[in-house]
């Protein structure tokens, strides 16, 4: 665990009674990935160690995001520049296929359409439906920012991807517990499937220093599905959100911005059920899910069960 | 989280909503959804009283921050407070809260202004996810023509929006006009965005073919659809333009021409009815009334035909034309002046970048007796339109008129006016004017002597010559005082603010030192206002504060006066695509040999439906500065003047059909 001036309010928190907030502090206090330069840039968007709570640390985590993860082309998220060299991901073969689940509310918001028009475009066999459906893509790229994207390995979750519920299965291997907010509205989602070598064919269009690195806490992972891997450890490891599953160890990586392609888009669906789980089960998952890094990296000091603290 | 969350919206919905922004709600920890995809999925139809809330909510919160803008941006920076005011019109747009949007609509042209500036990316436009949140729930045709307008900017981010708000207009169930309407938008945005008709013509054949992919339709209905656009396309008065048409109608047209449909469809009026109806308004052959009806009733049918065509020119040429001889030369009832009012707005509404219905609204003002707003009106005339020499002067004669503070400013319209054609009748007799309320009488009869020894036709000069030596020259005739349009409320509002800066802006700079009257300058521009911002950077004024990332005369003005390389505006290029032209223009005053005159010559401005004010006034200059033969500061005149010009668009008119 990095040295910090606000350990001690991290600390103080990973024994709250909110699992939510302990398992955030967690990832804080566990992640062995980023590097000490981009923890001073977060830490200095919060008030003296002595006066900060943790809504100061929301605060600050929220504006990190919006100023250093969620920005905007041709602006670079820190995970591709050099003050993330310790998390950068290299020797991947080109060769292999990449997914990601992207949720359609916005892409559908910029084009104008409903879902049930894209998925008729899209089951036309038409020029003109083609064409719709690339105006669809256009649109959607004009609207993206360039938040780093996080994706799996489509052979890895090739089970899922057969499921004829798909969107469900991948959701919950892929640990997207953000798909499924309780509410009566369906979530529309697409799944995107793409070749590795078209994001490095991406990174030759845009000024970053590296296209593919690890997710580390400070990449949008101070959320209680997101847990940090030893540094050993090859890749990020989503946690699956079945509790009895989640250790499942999935390999997932982040990379640049592509600019979406017709044939990237693979499929579209719909989430229709919530992914809750309970404070108990969370932390269930979260220290099934510890032990299973633990294993693989042979790593017994790593992180600190959830369950059983005071 | 969620409960807990709604639960906050009832009991403090200000708070709730600042709470979820700044990520102090209690949220941030739980998902990785950003906040308008999480109010999505929280706020379903069903839950109608706090969607109310929610909506209200928003609406206060982006008032705030628009109220906090400074003490906001010194907390977020512009990157994280343009992605927050984003994100709240996005939620508004997911939700399709319909309270937000109202307010927003009726109040367009202020809040464009707030937003226009902070636009950090395509993806990240306050001012087009604005846009985007006004295609929906429209409930009349009102914004056909500001879709219309955006199409016609290059970016193709506008032009998708253009194209949601087309295919979104109310139609009374009949699809036919969306359809055709989007074709238009096309026809508009290729030309603009593309220098010849292979390449227009690929790209509208490609997002036609999209078109017809969302309105599946028989050939021989696109044909005739086709057909319709193309003819709503014929007064676009551009080269590319012309040939672009006859492109696309051999190939899609001519070859195999639609089965005749039996569609009536407006029509505007023929050109024997226009020139009767002009003959009989100059040689006064019936009452102001009869002539009056006359020409609303040709007015009316053109707009019939502009809203069904989406071709505004024989309504707007109509109405400049026949609109303004007859408002000259005839004493109509208030009953008809105020629906002329009305068909000035709507000129408005289809071509804010028409000098010609600038002039007549300030015209109709002074018909009115409304001195203030004529003012105004004439004062943001020549910020959008230099060079027009009737505003100039008119603008003078007002200014002389109002007493011997404003004459300095008055004498400066009339030099400028006078300088660029010394033959100018009005400028001469209103020169005179202003002698004579100096009490210099020997001076203002012979500023009309010298005049007519030059032009002894003038009829204008003789008269007044002959005037002033009976005793004097007459001031304008006493107006009735009248009362102006709503609908035209908000529009005038902003016109009286800008005006009222470009008072402060003028009077500093003519008296060459800021003397300390720029209180409204420096207001505004704390507020990030675009205009004020660009004044108070080419002022110097000590505490102007930062530059918005998306205001080009701002920028622009900074280059100006601090940047000595071309790689400078070479970035100013890169990051303002759509003024690409004005930024080279620019770069080409300041920097005359960088250019060697391999910088993309000027095209001429199109017709007054499509061109930018900014257009015009660089088509004024463009000959003399690409010559490179200005001294310094002509070359700061005209560089001030462009960046004054293009610093922030004509408002933008909204009528009660556009309305929520």
């Amino acid at each position: 665990m990095r040295t910090s001036p606000y350990n001690a309010l991290l600390a103080r928190v990973s024994r709250s009674a909110h699992a939510v907030d302990a398992a955030v502090a967690d990832n804080c206090r566990f992640d062995e990935r980023a590097s000490e330069e981009r923890w001073r840039d977060f830490e200095a968007m919060l008030p003296q160690p002595a006066s900060a709570t943790w809504d100061d640390w929301a605060d600050a985590y929220q504006r990190y995001l919006e100023k250093r993860f969620t920005v905007h082309p041709p602006s670079v998220p820190d995970a591709f520049l050099g003050a993330n060299r310790s998390a950068w991901l290299d020797g991947l073969t080109e060769n292999q296929s990449l997914v990601r689940i992207e949720g359609l509310d916005q892409p559908l918001r910029s084009s104008t359409l409903e879902l049930d028009e894209l998925v008729r475009l899209l089951e036309r066999q038409d020029d003109d439906a083609e064409h719709a459906v690339l105006s669809f893509i256009e649109a959607w790229n004009q609207a993206r920012d360039a938040r780093p994207a996080f994706a799996a390995f489509a052979d890895e979750v090739q089970v899922e991807l057969d499921d004829e519920d798909w969107p469900h299965a991948l959701r919950d291997r892929l640990g997207l517990g953000h798909y499924g907010e309780p509410g009566d509205t369906p979530q529309p989602i697409a799944l995107m499937r793409y070749p590795l070598a078209d994001v490095y064919a991406a990174q030759d269009r845009q000024p970053i220093d590296h296209a593919v690195s690890l997710p580390t806490v400070l990449d949008g992972g101070m959320h209680k599905f997101f847990f940090p891997v030893p540094g050993e450890h090859p890749f990020g490891a989503t946690v699956h959100l079945v509790p009895e599953l989640s250790d499942t160890l999935t390999a997932e990586m982040l990379h640049c911005r592509i600019d979406y392609e017709r044939r990237h888009l693979y499929r579209v669906g719909e989430i229709t059920r919530p992914a809750e789980l309970n404070d108990q089960q969370l932390r269930e998952a979260r220290d099934l899910h510890l032990y299973a890094l633990r294993d693989a990296c042979d790593r017994d000091d790593f992180g600190e069960p959830l369950q059983g603290r005071t | 989280m969620k409960d807990q969350w709604i639960e906050a919206l009832r009991q403090d919905p200000h708070g709730a909503v600042t709470d979820l922004f700044n990520g102090r709600a209690g949220v941030t920890f739980e998902t990785r959804l950003d906040a308008p995809e999480l109010l999505c999925r929280w706020f379903p139809k069903s839950l109608e009283d706090d969607r109310n809330r929610l909506d209200d909510a928003l609406l206060w919160w982006l008032r705030d921050m628009q109220r906090s803008y400074t003490s906001a941006l010194d907390r977020l920076g512009f990157a994280v407070y343009s992605k927050r005011i984003c994100d709240a019109l996005i939620a508004l747009q997911l939700l399709d809260l319909p309270g937000a949007r109202a307010a927003i609509r009726s109040e367009l042209a202020a809040w464009l202004r707030w937003l226009a500036p902070l636009r950090l990316a395509s993806g990240r436009d306050p001012a087009l996810e604005c846009y985007r949140l006004l295609t929906q729930g429209q409930p009349g045709t009102g914004h056909m023509a500001v879709w219309l307008r955006l199409a016609t900017d290059g970016r193709p981010e506008y032009l998708t929006v253009a194209l949601a708000g087309l295919r979104r207009l109310p139609n009374d169930g009949d699809a036919r006009r969306n359809q055709m309407l989007m074709l238009q938008a096309l026809l508009r945005h290729a030309v603009v965005r593309f220098h010849d008709v292979e390449g227009a013509g690929h790209f509208f054949n490609r997002r036609f073919a999209a078109v017809r992919g969302l309105f599946p339709r028989a050939p021989d209905h696109w044909k005739g659809v086709l057909g319709d656009a193309l003819r709503g396309f014929e007064n676009i008065n551009d080269p590319l333009a012309a040939a672009l048409a006859t492109d696309l109608g051999e190939k899609h047209i001519a070859k195999e021409p639609a089965k005749a449909m039996h569609r009536r469809r407006p029509r505007a009026v023929p050109y024997e009815v226009w020139r009767s109806l002009q003959h009989d308004i100059v040689n006064a052959k019936q009452p102001a009334d009869t002539l009056a009806q006359r020409l609303f009733g040709v007015l009316e049918q053109n707009h019939d035909y502009a809203s069904a065509a989406g071709d505004s020119d024989p309504f707007v040429r109509t109405l400049s034309s026949l609109g303004s001889k007859l408002l000259v030369n005839h004493w109509l009832s208030a009953v008809d002046l105020a629906r002329f009012g009305v068909m000035i707005e709507r000129g408005l509404v289809w071509e804010p970048a028409n000098p010609y219905c600038w002039t007549l609204w300030a015209k109709w003002c002074q018909t009115q007796g409304r001195r203030d707003a004529q003012e105004a009106i004439l004062r943001e005339t020549l910020r959008l339109f230099p060079r027009d020499a009737a505003a100039q002067v008119e603008l003078a004669r007002l200014l002389i008129d109002r007493g011997e503070r404003h004459w300095r400013e008055a004498e400066h319209y009339l030099r400028s006016t006078i300088d660029g054609d010394s033959n100018n009748g009005p400028a001469h007799v209103v020169k005179a004017r202003l002698r004579l309320a100096q009490t210099r009488h020997d001076d203002a009869e012979k500023v009309l002597v010298d005049f007519l020894a030059r032009n002894p036709s003038n009829r204008h000069a003789h008269a007044a010559l002959k005037e002033l030596r009976s005793g004097g020259l007459a001031t304008a005739p006493v107006a009735r005082t009248g009362k102006l349009n709503d609908n035209a409320a908000g529009a005038l509002r902003e016109v009286l603010r800008r005006s009222d800066l470009a008072v402060e802006f003028n009077r500093a700079r003519i008296a060459g030192h800021v003397n300390g009257q720029t209180k409204l300058i420096r207001q505004e521009s704390h507020r990030g206002d675009a205009l004020a911002g660009f004044y108070s950077q080419w002022l110097k004024l000590p505490d102007t504060p930062r530059c918005p990332p998306h205001a080009w005369s701002w920028n622009a003005c900074l280059h100006w006066q601090t940047s000595e390389s071309a790689s400078g505006w070479s970035e100013l290029e890169t990051h303002f695509p759509e003024a690409v032209s004005e930024t080279r223009f620019l770069r080409m005053l300041a920097l005359p040999d960088s250019s060697n005159g391999t910088g993309p010559r000027y095209r001429n401005a199109r017709s007054d439906a499509m061109s930018r004010p900014v257009d015009m006034a660089m088509r004024d200059w463009w000959e003399l500065a690409e010559a490179g033969d200005l001294d310094r500061s002509q070359r700061d005149d005209i560089a001030c003047t462009v960046m004054a010009c293009a610093a922030i668009d004509a408002p933008e008119f909204v009528t009660a059909t556009a309305g929520d």
